[in-house]
């Protein structure tokens, strides 16, 4: 019995201890936060902060890597693509300048990988962007102002043409009318005529 | 008063005159014009056979003295239409002896403009490519439509008018000028349905001549306002535009009438008030014109863009600034002294003024063009920019074309509106006949009483 036990007990810690030395990783210890701009522009640039601090003591964590990624979509293909990698400072901020070339919500997730045998830390954010930007990014340019467009210029232009069209028609009235009367001015008493 | 009898004979043998007699003069007139054309023809066809490499245009100033030009000659073709409708509009009596001139110097101005979008062109041929592939968010496109509308709006204001002096004409030749004549005149006999159709067309043309003019100009102006261009990124552009055209439009208009009166002895029907008047509207356009400047200047000096320093640096201190300092002392702040002092305001003061004018806009169209393009887009050195001799003769030969145009215009046409003369006349006449029998009543007499 007394060798059942021990044998049982040492399997038992065997068993342990192989499950925890096979573990996939621990936990980094570290934290992230995403700082997403107060206004962003379509074209403009904005910056995107990440800062890192110790899950142990709150303090920040200075001279480690971050990647930051944008959630896009294009050709049907959907995921998150990178748009910057930054190292903390000592104030265990990282920051990248982002320009969105569209309004709207982005996604942003900024990764920290950490090592081999830490997990990756996630932090996400929205970042809200207004359009008003340089015509290079908007999709429709301008602005659609119902009936302001190249069917007005071709209205004006019937009008004009059109009242063109009548005073051709009224000259050729005009001639028809001499025709009728038949008669021409008459050169005036002692006038010779030039060849 | 001179009866209306002789008077209006002595008229007809006036606006004949020029189609009756050819002096030694006028032909050798016509050859140096002629010459001056065919060395232009030449400098084209170096042009068009080397491409634009001839000339100082390059790809950072792409536009200089063609353009400069179009936008001049298109400028003064508001001399007429515009002039001669918003006069008669108006009902202003005295515009009868001008009105002519002004017409055909607009239609002769726009003949001769809208050549140099297609000179500027180093291949000509691709011009086709306007009508072929064109959009209409093009503000080129804009201008071809504007332009041909108001090219054709203008020969048929300026015909209408001159049916019945045509009949006048056709009435008083014989041969090819008889035929050519009774063509023009239409079968013009003066009888009063005839009267009353004529007067709702050009009363109808005189109403619609207007905004179209306006919209020609403005259009011309869209050219350069429609880019983000420092010196051209502006919202007043197409009024300036405008009473840029007026000003050195009336300015042309003067000028071609002190010829016109002294070459034909027109004497007796343009009178020193017709100089006079026109002088006023000159001195009204250049305090519009000053106004302009200060307006546009003052706006964009005190927020000074990216750009904008470099551009107004260039102009009142720099490369341009003997120009623009010509532009402003000497063609917007000298003529209406010379028009409103009285000592100068007499037929050679406002013809001064209105020479000082004209040289003013070219060189204010030069600038606008040339010194806003020298202005660097990217962080590289300034372009210069310099016209060769092929530009320079091909300016000339525009000019020649444009006088070639007016002499032979003369020549065939009625200089003066002979009916629209003697209507107005006529009417003069009545309310100074008139005027004994109203004095009458006001002192007392019965009416009709004493008459």
């Amino acid at each position: 019995m007394k060798r059942f036990v021990l044998t049982a007990a040492g399997l038992l810690t065997f068993t342990v201890f192989a499950l925890g030395s096979a573990a996939p990783a621990h936990a980094s210890h570290l934290l992230m936060r995403v700082s997403e701009p107060a206004a962003a522009l379509v074209g403009q640039p904005s910056e995107i902060d990440a800062a890192v601090t110790s899950a142990d003591t709150g303090a920040p964590v200075a001279g480690v890597s971050v990647t930051f990624y944008a959630h896009a979509t294009f050709a049907r293909a959907d995921g998150f693509m990178e748009i910057g990698r930054a190292v903390t400072n000592s104030a265990g901020v990282a920051t990248i300048s982002f320009v969105p070339h569209e309004s709207g919500t982005h996604d942003i997730r900024v990764d920290y990988a950490g090592s081999a045998d830490t997990t990756t830390e996630q932090a996400a954010a929205a970042i809200a962007v207004d359009g008003a930007a340089p015509q290079m990014y908007v999709q429709k340019a301008g602005i659609q102002v119902p009936g302001l467009n190249s069917r007005l210029i071709m209205g004006l232009l019937t009008i004009v043409w059109g009242t063109l069209l009548f005073i051709g028609v009224t000259i050729i009235r005009i001639a028809r009318a001499g025709q009728a009367d038949g008669s021409a001015l008459q050169v005036p008493a002692g006038q010779g005529s030039v060849r | 008063m001179e009866a209306i009898g002789p008077w209006r004979q002595r008229l007809e043998d006036t606006a004949f005159a020029p189609i009756a007699h050819t002096s030694k003069v006028y032909w050798i007139w016509l050859s140096f014009l002629l010459a001056v054309i065919a060395w232009g023809g030449y400098a084209y066809y170096v042009q068009v056979r080397d491409g634009l490499i001839v000339t100082g245009l390059s790809d950072r100033i792409s536009w200089g003295f063609y353009i400069t030009n179009f936008v001049f000659f298109i400028g003064i073709s508001h001399a007429g239409t515009l002039i001669s409708a918003i006069l008669r509009v108006s009902k202003a009596g005295w515009r009868t002896p001008v009105t002519r001139m002004a017409e055909f110097i607009t239609v002769v101005a726009l003949c001769c403009g809208a050549l140099f979008p297609i000179i500027d062109l180093g291949r000509p041929d691709r011009i086709q490519n306007v009508i072929l592939y064109g959009r209409w968010q093009s503000p080129i496109i804009w201008d071809v439509v504007a332009i041909t509308t108001y090219l054709t709006a203008s020969i048929t204001y300026l015909g209408l008018p001159m049916i019945p002096d045509l009949a006048i004409f056709r009435d008083r030749t014989a041969g090819w000028r008889k035929w050519l004549y009774s063509v023009l005149a239409i079968g013009w006999t003066g009888e009063s349905r005839q009267r009353s159709m004529l007067a709702t067309i050009i009363a109808t043309m005189m109403i619609l001549i207007i905004p179209i003019a306006v919209s020609v100009h403005t259009v011309v102006s869209w050219i350069f306002a429609m880019n983000l261009r420092v010196g051209w990124n502006s919202t007043i552009f197409g009024a300036f535009f405008v009473a840029g055209a007026i000003f050195s439009g009336v300015a042309t208009l003067v000028i071609i009438m002190a010829i016109l009166r002294k070459v034909y002895h027109l004497e007796e029907y343009i009178l020193e008030k017709h100089f006079v008047y026109l002088g006023y509207l000159l001195a009204a356009m250049a305090l519009i014109m000053i106004y302009g400047n200060l307006s546009e200047f003052i706006t964009t000096g005190y927020k000074m863009e990216a750009g904008e320093e470099f551009h107004m640096r260039e102009l009142f201190l720099g490369q341009f600034a003997g120009f623009y300092w010509y532009y402003f002392v000497g063609g917007l702040v000298v003529p209406p002294l010379l028009i409103l002092i009285p000592w100068t305001r007499n037929i050679w003061g406002v013809v001064a003024a209105a020479f000082l004018i004209d040289v003013a806009m070219w060189i204010e169209r030069y600038f606008i063009v040339v010194a806003t393009l020298r202005v660097p887009l990217m962080p590289y050195e300034p372009r210069n920019y310099g016209p060769t001799w092929v530009e320079w003769s091909i300016i000339a030969a525009s000019f020649a074309l444009f006088g070639l145009l007016i002499t032979l215009f003369v020549k065939i046409f009625p200089l003066l509106a002979i009916w629209e003369i003697t209507e107005q006349r006529e009417e003069s006449q009545t309310v100074t006949e008139s005027l004994p029998s109203a004095r009458t009543q006001l002192a007392g007499e019965p009416a009709g009483g004493a008459v």
